[in-house]
Parts: structure tokens; C-alpha cells; sequence
């Protein structure tokens, strides 16, 4: 038993660890249906922190086959829906964040554009592209590029995902949002994701994004722009007061000194916006 | 009532189905003694509930004594209607209690509220929830930032825990005083002071405070509170009758106890912010 393993994960390892994939299969698809709980934890452990608990010590085989079963069940949900209750859909989208499932991510992001699927997954729509975007390198760029189109309510993760993987993608993506995807949930998305994009930049890098977003930001209607205006001087970036009060054309300050400013900026301007 | 006296309410056939489970699980893996040790040492029981629940683990005497998991389930659906069954706790109006959940498994669930809540607007990545959650740190609510102001809601919207909800507090009992000192203790000192033993090794915890809605009780813990496999973190406190809570038992014996208590399930309304973080 490995050293860090509690004790009670012993049992529940036994049992993964004793199955082949094909019964993998039907006892994931029962946990994840919450029917059964053979593993160890707390009531809101249950099924997908369980789980994820457990697989860590696993043997890697016992890994591979349930990281198999977690692609047969992908499959299954893809061919019978209507076989699949919603919370165990949604419990099946987390575990496929959870786990080292790459491969897994192509065929999700065909789920995510199937036209007759999207209104069977729901609420849980947003689960499913957050277990894509857990797994999204900047090969995958073309597919958060064009869900700002195909659906702009989304067009936050994004962002999100783009500032992480592609960070010249990002810049014009926003720069481009359409009218539908340009709203406050979206800036502010950008938003909670920008201090570690701008920290993520090298110095020149930094000083032009700053300034391709400040000019993006006059540009964008001033019911979401306080989005980005705050969370530029959150990161450290602000506005002067003078100017930001009197025109249009705000001169940009940058660095630490500027945080007490910054703070009083963020206090006076942004939190009542 | 105590264990003893609950027992001896059972008729000879029951009584003497529960005592052959307790005589083999005190044979057996360390799980089954705790278990056995815990039903031996109750006496935070005040109603007749208590004899119920021994008479239903005497029913299942056969399926008790199967090997795991089926253990678990008998044990757990047994004890499901009992969860709460424990005295009624300290009076709780103006207290504050605290709970430390998986930082991680926090984060989880509250996608699922953004996701059930489209009018949030939060359609963060997994990543962005749990970097976000760990801002939150010391983040008053009262003026928040626009781009915050939905996870502020958001936490209102769900839930602190399932099934019986432990939380711990302050002793002697001192109202609104929070149960998390500053600085934060770190993941670890979280992780054995509340004995949070199934929860993996070397994970941030969030740390809530929040008040009991006047509505809802707290509960002294009983042995079928925390669940089949928390059987082997949970004590029972043989005080209770006059202390009115249980106590935890520390998984790091450095570490100091800290007093618990049972409640039903409830959202996070009533939260109070700021948030703590425990890192690992």
C-alpha cells in the first residue's frame, strides 16, 4: 500500500483493481448514476471526488481501464442519451475533467457542436466545455475560437482558455467579440483571467497588450467595458482619475507604484459600476 | 441513551444477532472495531431512535458481517434515517460555525450552481473557478468587485455539504466570534485537527463560517452520522449528555481537538465573508 494512501481507499482499490473494462464500465456508469457508493468518503464526496481520490492509487493499468471506460461511456452517452440521467451526464463531464483523458478531448468538442445533443446536455453544457478546457492546448485553439460564434453565451471560457493557450489569439478574438458575445459575463470572465495572462507576458509583450486592450475597451459599450477597466487596475494597470473623468482618451499607468491609486480608482469608479 | 441500554431493549433474537456482529467485527480489519467500538461507546443518544437503529443493524446482522463493500451499504442505509437522531446540540442563535471543505471538490460544485444559474453570468473554466475561489481569501463581500460579485452569489446558492453536515465552532462558547483564527493554519493542520482522514493528502481546503438559519438544529454526533468509512475518524464523546457536542479526534495527536456538531443540509446563505484559505 503506498505510504500516503488512507487506509480506507484500500478497499475501493481492491475493487477497480479486480475488474476488466467491460465491468469497469457498468460500475462507473452505476457510480456515476450515484446508485452505489463502494469507495470511500464523505456524503458529498460522491461520485466524481471519490473517485478521483481513488484513481490516484491506482496501478496504471487499473488507470488505463478506467480511463477506457470513461471513453466507452463518452461513447454511450454520444449514441443513447436518453439512456443517461442528467446528474449522471454532468457527474460523467466532471470525471472526464478530472482525469488524464487528452484523447478524449477531440471527440467532446464534436459533442459540443451536435445540434441534437446540446439541448439534451442542458445546464450541463457548461460542465462539458470545461472538461475540454481542462484538457485544451493551443492546438485547440480553432475550437474556442469558433465557439464564440456558436455560442457567445460561452464566449467567457473562452477567453478564459485562449489567454491561457494562445495569447495572440486572445487579444484579437476580443477585439472582434460580436455583438452577442460582447456582454458583462463575458468581460468579466476576462477579467478573473487577466492578472495571470498579463503576468504570464513578457515586458514588451505586457505593454502592447495593455494598450491593444485599453483601445478595445473605448471601443466597447461602457455597460461591460468597467469589466476590463477594473481588472486592469486590479492587475496593477490604471487609468488616471483626471482623464478617465473627463475624456475619452485615458493615459495608461503601469506598475506597483501605482497600486494605492489603483486601489482608490477600484473603490470610487469600479465597485459602483 | 447509552448503547447498554439500548441494546437491552432489543428482543433476544436481535440482541443476539448485534452482538454476534459486534463479536466479529471486533475480530476483524481496523474499519469493523472502530465501528464496533464506536456502537460500544455511545452514550450521546437521548431517544428511543438510538434502539431503532441497533435493531436494524441486528436485521442486517447477515449482510453487517459480508465483506466490504456490501458492509457499507447495509451500514449506511441503515444509519441513513438515524443521521441526525443524535441530542439536540448548544443553542446556536448568533454562533458562528465553520466547515472545511476540499478546495477542489468546493470548486466543483460550484460550477454546477453556475451552470444551474445562467443568470450569474459565470461561465468560468474549472481552472478559473479554483484560482478565483482562492482570491477570495480575506475578500470582504461588502464592496465587492464587479468581476467577483458572482461568486459571491453564487457561493450564497450552494450547498456547504450532504447528509448530516458536521461543523465546528468556538469553546467556550463565545457568539459571533469565528472558528478560524488568523493566520490561517495550512491544508494539513486543517486536515487532521477536523480528521478529515478520507480526504487526500496535500489539498487546500476552504475554510466557511457561516450562522445556522433559526430554523435548523444542531445535533450532538452519533455513530451513524459520519458514514461507514468516517467510522474510523469518528469518536463518540462520552461527555456529550453534559457538554452538548462531540469532539474530534485529532489524526496528528500534535494537534488540538476541536468541538463538532450535526446539522441538516443547507446552502450557503448564510455565509459570512470573509473566506479563508488553507493551503497544502
Amino acid at each position: 500500500m503506498n505510504a500516503e494512501m488512507p487506509e480506507g481507499y484500500l478497499p475501493g482499490i481492491s475493487i477497480i483493481e479486480s475488474l476488466g473494462t467491460s465491468d469497469l464500465t457498468e460500475w462507473l456508469r452505476t457510480e456515476l448514476a450515484g446508485e452505489s457508493r463502494t469507495l470511500s468518503g464523505q456524503d458529498d464526496d460522491f461520485p466524481v471526488q471519490a473517485i478521483v481520490n481513488h484513481f490516484r492509487y491506482l496501478s496504471p493499468t487499473a488507470q488505463r481501464r478506467l480511463t477506457d471506460a470513461v471513453d466507452l461511456l463518452q461513447v454511450s452517452f454520444k449514441t443513447s442519451p436518453a439512456n443517461w440521467m442528467a446528474d449522471q451526464t454532468r457527474n460523467l463531464f466532471h470525471l472526464i475533467g478530472e482525469l488524464p483523458v487528452p484523447a478524449l478531448i477531440t471527440k467532446l468538442q464534436t459533442v459540443a457542436f451536435d445540434t441534437e445533443l446540446k439541448p439534451v446536455i442542458g445546464s450541463s453544457y457548461l460542465i462539458l466545455l470545461q472538461a475540454i478546457a481542462r484538457h485544451s492546448t493551443n492546438t485547440d485553439r480553432a475550437f474556442w475560437k469558433s465557439l464564440v460564434a456558436h455560442a457567445p453565451q460561452y464566449a467567457g471560457m473562452a477567453l478564459q482558455v485562449l489567454a491561457r493557450v494562445s495569447p495572440n489569439d486572445v487579444l484579437e478574438v476580443l477585439e472582434q467579440l460580436p455583438p452577442k458575445a460582447a456582454t458583462a459575463a463575458t468581460l468579466g470572465a476576462f477579467a478573473r483571467a487577466l492578472p495571470n495572462f498579463l503576468a504570464s507576458l513578457e515586458d514588451g509583450d505586457r505593454s502592447r497588450a495593455i494598450s491593444r486592450l485599453d483601445s478595445t475597451r473605448r471601443r466597447l459599450p461602457s455597460t461591460v467595458s468597467y469589466h476590463l477597466r477594473g481588472a486592469l487596475a486590479v492587475a496593477g494597470f490604471g487609468i488616471s482619475a483626471g482623464s478617465a473623468a473627463s475624456h475619452g482618451d485615458q493615459e495608461l499607468r503601469f506598475g506597483r507604484h501605482t497600486t494605492k491609486f489603483v486601489e482608490s480608482f477600484s473603490q470610487d469608479s469600479y465597485v459602483s459600476a | 441513551m447509552p448503547f447498554g441500554d439500548a441494546r437491552s431493549q432489543l428482543d433476544s433474537v436481535r440482541k443476539q444477532h448485534l452482538d454476534g456482529v459486534l463479536l466479529a467485527w471486533e475480530g476483524s480489519d481496523s474499519l469493523r472495531k472502530q465501528a464496533a467500538a464506536n456502537l460500544l461507546g455511545e452514550a450521546a443518544f437521548e431517544n428511543s431512535e438510538h434502539a431503532s437503529y441497533l435493531a436494524s443493524l441486528a436485521d442486517e446482522h447477515a449482510e453487517l458481517r459480508a465483506p466490504h463493500p456490501r458492509v457499507l451499504q447495509a451500514f449506511e442505509r441503515q444509519g441513513k434515517p438515524f443521521l441526525l437522531a443524535g441530542a439536540k446540540s448548544i443553542p446556536t442563535g448568533g454562533m458562528l460555525f465553520g466547515r472545511a471543505i476540499l478546495l477542489r471538490k468546493f470548486a466543483r460544485y460550484l460550477s454546477n450552481t453556475f451552470a444551474d444559474h445562467p443568470e450569474l453570468n459565470c461561465v468560468d473554466e474549472y481552472d478559473q473557478v479554483i484560482a478565483t475561489l482562492r482570491t477570495l481569501d480575506g475578500n470582504d463581500a461588502t464592496f465587492p468587485k464587479a468581476h467577483l460579485r458572482c461568486y459571491f452569489a453564487g457561493i450564497r446558492l450552494t450547498s456547504l455539504g450532504r447528509g448530516a453536515v458536521f461543523a465546528t465552532f468556538v469553546t467556550p462558547i463565545r457568539l459571533n466570534e469565528s472558528p478560524w483564527e488568523r493566520p490561517v493554519a495550512d491544508a494539513h493542520a486543517i486536515r487532521s485537527a477536523i480528521a478529515l482522514g478520507e480526504d487526500p493528502l496535500g489539498e487546500d481546503y476552504l475554510l466557511f463560517t457561516y450562522n445556522l438559519p433559526p430554523n435548523r438544529f444542531a445535533r450532538v454526533p452519533t455513530s451513524a452520522s459520519p458514514g461507514w468509512s468516517y467510522q474510523r475518524w469518528y469518536r463518540p464523546n462520552p461527555n456529550a449528555q453534559v457538554e452538548l457536542h462531540g469532539w474530534t479526534s485529532p489524526i496528528d495527536p500534535g494537534h488540538s481537538r476541536r468541538p463538532e456538531v450535526v446539522h441538516e443540509e443547507l446552502l450557503g446563505a448564510t455565509v459570512v465573508f470573509p473566506l479563508s484559505v488553507a493551503l497544502a
